[in-house]
């Protein structure tokens, strides 16, 4: 029992460790720099544009949601990219180069490897949340404090992009560990980014006003959206926006996904041979 | 001596073909034990199974007591493979410091632990030298330093004289002879040129198809293991007939184009007897082109048959 103790412990404290140099690694080459300045202008460029109404000057009125939707919909994408290149170098690229090897022989074991490094690459959407915040509350000091229901609803709408980026997350990871090779994991990964991002712009454009017209018989298609997470935000937002519910089923039918690609991707590693 | 390492029935097969076939073999510890085998012989993928990359279809490895896929079997080992398993963007110093936290060893020594074990490399000068930047020599190297700097009582090296010139190799040599010496190392060592392994070995492993075809020490293997002679003569006499009788260790016997061809059964100074028996008898002959094949070779020819 003791014994038992000892080793979740060892995994629990490597896991950290693992997460903490994966971290350190795509910091040292600015990666994490350039995201954020990249995430940053596009959250400056949002805020101006929807306040000042550069692109859309027809819209007269523009709410505290529709520019943190806004906001959160284009960090996720900015994010999605930044995981699957980051995935890919951790995963894919360690394979190949013969680095994992020696990871693998070091004393964190398969487990420590595996969920150190995804939770490393799950600090990308996290620091997206706080960069968020801090326009958030920018945002506040423009428009003043919103009704405590959007508030709420933003509450929502953050964790709601934390599960959809760690989808985004887990996917890249099974990909990675899948593929093997780069040269076949990344472009399958861009590929099914920029479906799932166009995906979500029609759903954002076309789903607000179906459910406008016909709110009583709206439902989204769980199965034609839950592997694409950028879409399920896209619809919750838009169910959220237009009848001031949660669709929890869509909710839990992306948890779902996003364990059971995680699932699939330590299994993957757990069995890799290098 | 105790047994650090032992290798218990592995097999290992890739799709048709049988990598490993009922493997078993035991290490001492102290020793510098050489895997020797042609290319294919299923060299890396032993190595592969005794540090937990790959998994054996059957069978089991033990080092010091324990499983090969505990915490404190992979914290007690240091493993090379063949020249890869660097970050190319590190520097030689960012490189260790990553391994050394992942060692959780304590962190107040990292910058003098670095310094020492790059000072035994030879490579205090590189320390924020980028690693994509370094020789195939240095990297091999660092390498070493990275499998060495944990202390562990195993090194465990994947043909790690390949490719590297004829300076960097003697260096590596004594670097290994060094580690084994001075800091009582235990380490185990693949190559298929026989030649590194006689030079740096105490024990051998000899694989081929998958199967071992030998192990001991040096001693135990030159039993009844022959060497081939070819000494060139300036001028034929027929006293050189007389070899064979008066040396009884020579076999297959035979003069073609002015060389004297055999094999002799290993003894100590039985070189020198021969060179003393021809210079008493007045055969002129060419010490310089005699050729006399490395032992292991022999052990190899003698028991694949190849």
């Amino acid at each position: 029992m003791n014994k038992v103790r000892v080793i979740k412990k060892d995994t629990f404290i490597d896991t950290l460790i693992v997460a903490k140099e994966c971290i350190r690694r795509y910091t040292f080459n600015y990666a994490i720099l350039l995201f954020l300045i990249v995430n940053t202008i596009f959250l400056s460029v949002i805020i101006y544009d929807h306040l000042y109404h550069i692109t859309i000057p027809s819209i007269a009125h523009v709410t505290f949601f529709d520019i943190v939707v806004t906001m959160l919909m284009i960090s996720m994408v900015i994010s999605a990219f930044m995981v699957i290149a980051v995935a890919v170098n951790e995963f894919g690229n360690e394979i190949e180069k013969g680095t994992l090897h020696i990871l693998l022989t070091a004393p964190p074991s398969r487990e420590a490897i595996f969920f150190g490094k995804t939770l490393g690459l799950m600090f990308i959407p996290l620091l997206s949340v706080i960069v968020n915040i801090m326009y958030v509350v920018i945002l506040i000091t423009i428009l003043g404090f919103p009704p405590i229901f959007i508030t709420i609803q933003y509450i929502i709408l953050l964790i709601l992009f934390l599960v959809c980026t760690f989808s985004v997350c887990n996917v890249s990871v099974f990909v990675s560990l899948l593929g093997k090779k780069v040269i076949l994991s990344l472009p399958i990964l861009i590929i099914y980014l920029i479906f799932t991002f166009i995906g979500a712009s029609v759903v954002l454009s076309t789903a607000s006003a179906a459910i406008e017209a016909e709110v009583a018989s709206y439902h989204p298609d769980y199965m034609s959206i839950w592997p694409f997470p950028l879409i399920t935000f896209a619809e919750t937002s838009n169910s959220l926006q237009a009848m001031g519910i949660v669709d929890t089923n869509l909710i839990i039918t992306e948890i779902t996904f996003s364990i059971l690609t995680l699932l699939g991707g330590y299994l993957l590693f757990r069995r890799i041979e290098l | 001596m105790s047994t650090i390492l032992e290798v218990r029935n592995v097999s290992k097969r890739y799709r048709e073909t049988k990598a490993l076939d009922n493997v078993s073999f035991k290490i001492s510890s102290g020793k510098i034990c050489g895997f020797v085998g042609p290319n294919g012989a299923g060299k890396t993928t032993m190595i592969k199974i005794i540090c937990g990359l790959l998994y054996p279809d059957n069978g089991e490895v033990f080092c010091l007591g324990g499983n090969n896929n505990t915490r404190a079997f992979r914290k007690n080992i240091g493993y090379l493979s063949e020249g890869m398993g660097y970050y190319e963007g590190f520097t030689v110093y960012q490189y260790l410091r990553y391994f050394y936290t992942l060692y959780r060893l304590p962190i107040s020594s990292v910058d003098s632990r670095i310094k020492e074990i790059l000072e035994l490399m030879n490579l205090s000068e590189r320390v924020n030298t980028k690693i994509s930047t370094l020789s195939h020599g240095m990297k091999q190297k660092l390498g070493i330093a990275r499998a060495l700097f944990h202390d562990p009582s195993l090194l465990i090296f994947d043909e790690p004289l390949s490719g590297l010139d004829p300076s960097f190799r003697r260096e590596f040599i004594e670097l290994l002879r060094y580690i084994n010496t001075e800091d009582g190392k235990t380490i185990f060592v693949s190559s298929h040129e026989l030649k590194d392994i006689d030079e740096i070995c105490n024990d051998v492993i000899i694989i081929n198809k998958g199967k071992i075809v030998t192990f001991g020490s040096i001693k135990e293997l030159m039993k009844n293991i022959y060497i081939n002679f070819d000494i060139p003569i300036k001028q034929y006499n027929p006293i050189v007939e007389e070899l064979p009788y008066v040396f009884p260790e020579i076999r297959d016997f035979k003069i073609q184009n002015d060389t004297l061809k055999f094999k002799a059964k290993q003894r100590e100074g039985l070189e020198k007897d021969i060179f003393r028996w021809l210079i008493e008898k007045e055969i002129g002959f060419s010490i310089g082109t005699h050729r006399l094949s490395s032992i292991y070779e022999n052990i190899f020819e003698n028991k694949t048959g190849e």
